[in-house]
């Protein structure tokens, strides 16, 4: 996908130090940015916390980002170093106090699945959850999900196939 | 296919579920960049040539810092000693200690991490000392009463936790004087962690009350899920060294860092929910071999701070003692 050529002129003004021309850049990105967060770190609370770092630290590394390249995986790989970041410091659960009320009209069996289902999402390793919240929760293509990991397309698929198999896996145990 | 499909609407709505829209990122976010940008710390480095102080007289101020720390260090220390020596500790009962827990908890809040010295750039003479008072206050506090019994095990490993962050604290000074940013990223790591652990079990204690049979093994059961499948106890209960084979690998604080929470996690999870009395005698046993395990991955924290291979070792040993004993504890009283 190529980049707008507005979008380049935007990209341009915001590397000569534009900040409004860096902010209309940003804005689109930061849902995307709060859901990658939230799938990772499952708490929403962290996960504004780790967006609002990300933003900082893309403007500060604003030059970094080559031209033509898209600013999306750009910034969402900024946001994913960002999660490793927050599960390392974890000073911010001392500070989570208040659990997201749940409506009401949940049924109990589809809280306690949604509960095991985070939970065997938090047991995968980092490489596979991460494939798995870019690809299934932010529906992004395998291409995009490789451009943002670093990795190939092929070893994105083989991390999705594999993260997918041993949620089952998970799902059945904690079932018995 | 179908099934994928069906697991990948079940994972979204799992999700969902615990991300609520968050219509004020956006301004909450612009808010944050102005206000950083605008700051010393926001600029952009590599947009303007920054002053170089002469090397001499940074080596100078430095040195100067080091021996003005040092002294208010030793000070506070032997002051603390002194507290503890020659104050009788009065016994409180457990609202009145949990108020006084919550006050302290507060305060620790509003002094934050104390992670502000990151770079050899930053002011950092000025920083980390609302913190250190902070941690100085907790440590009077804990020393100056005697705890409810309930809360016994837990305050005897606060009472370290809180020394370990003080301890972070002098180490992230000395790094700094010594312009080794290597050793102040793995100092202000650890001082982060000390700041979560004393924070969980500061929670804990003013969240404390006597629960059911059910209401306790079920917070003993939810608290586990994560010891259970604790990524950062496998690389340290193994035998030899794997992760930890070079101490001072940030794989090797991140394993620490992990496995404390892990452990931390079930033993306020205990204080929290407490034991009913049919469960009493087990409950103490846990939190005994929990509290073993925890000693053991802060010797091996301290160990990383002072390249301290042998003491490193102990605590694993300890930890790896103290692991087992848990297991069995729990499957004890979870499966009993």
């Amino acid at each position: 996908m190529a980049v707008l050529p507005a979008a380049m002129t935007l990209l341009e003004a915001a590397k000569l130090g534009d900040d409004n021309a860096f902010e209309i850049l940003l804005q689109p990105l930061l849902e995307p940015g709060y859901r990658l967060a939230g799938g990772m770190l499952q708490d929403h609370q962290a996960a504004e916390d780790a967006v609002q770092e990300a933003a900082f630290k893309a403007w500060r590394k604003l030059r970094q980002l080559r031209d033509g390249s898209e600013m999306r995986p750009w910034f969402l790989g900024i946001v994913a170093n960002e999660c490793r970041s927050v599960r390392r410091s974890r000073w911010s659960s001392v500070m989570k106090l208040v659990e997201p009320a749940r409506a009401d009209s949940v049924s109990a069996d589809a809280v306690v699945s949604g509960i095991e289902l985070r939970s065997a999402l938090r047991a995968l390793d980092e490489k596979k959850r991460l494939a798995l919240v870019l690809h299934w929760y932010l529906d992004l293509p395998l291409e995009e999900v490789a451009t943002i990991t670093g990795s190939s397309v092929h070893a994105v698929e083989g991390q999705v196939q594999r993260g997918m198999h041993e949620l089952r896996q998970r799902m059945k145990e904690s079932h018995g | 296919m179908d099934s994928e499909r069906a697991l990948k609407i079940e994972l979204r709505q799992a999700l969902d579920e615990v991300l609520p829209p968050a219509p004020w990122l956006e301004s909450a976010v612009r808010e944050d960049l102005r206000k950083r940008r605008s700051s010393r710390s926001g600029s952009r480095a590599q947009d303007k040539p920054r002053m170089v102080w002469p090397r001499s007289a940074m080596q100078f101020a430095a040195a100067l810092l080091v021996v003005v720390l040092a002294a208010a260090a030793l000070t506070a220390v032997l002051d603390l000693r002194y507290r503890a020596a020659h104050v009788v500790p009065a016994t409180m009962d457990v609202t009145a200690y949990q108020a006084m827990v919550s006050r302290d908890l507060d305060r620790l809040l509003s002094a934050g991490n104390g992670v502000d010295c990151v770079t050899l750039q930053s002011t950092c003479p000025a920083s980390g000392t609302p913190v250190l008072n902070t941690y100085m206050r907790l440590a009077d506090d804990l020393n100056g009463s005697e705890p409810p019994a309930r809360f016994a095990v837990i305050i005897a490993q606060l009472r370290r936790h809180v020394g370990a962050a003080i301890a972070d604290l002098d180490a992230v000074r000395a790094a700094y004087a010594a312009q080794d940013q290597t050793g102040l990223d793995r100092a202000n790591y650890l001082l982060n962690a000390q700041g979560v652990s004393v924070g969980t079990m500061f929670r804990s204690i003013v969240q404390s009350r006597e629960g059911s049979n059910l209401a306790y093994v079920e917070s003993l059961r939810t608290a586990n899920q994560n010891l259970a499948v604790c990524t950062g106890c496998q690389p340290l209960e193994r035998t030899g060294s794997v992760d930890c084979a070079a101490i001072q690998t940030a794989v090797c604080e991140a394993d620490i860092v992990y496995a404390t929470s892990d452990v931390e996690s079930v033993e306020a999870a205990l204080v929290s929910v407490g034991a009913p009395s049919s469960l009493e005698a087990q409950d103490a046993l846990l939190q005994r071999d929990l509290a073993r395990a925890d000693s053991g991955l802060l010797a091996m924290a301290n160990a990383q701070l002072t390249d301290d291979q042998a003491g490193f070792d102990a605590g694993r040993q300890v930890l790896q003692q103290a692991l087992s004993m848990v297991e069995a504890d729990i499957a004890g009283i979870l499966g009993g």
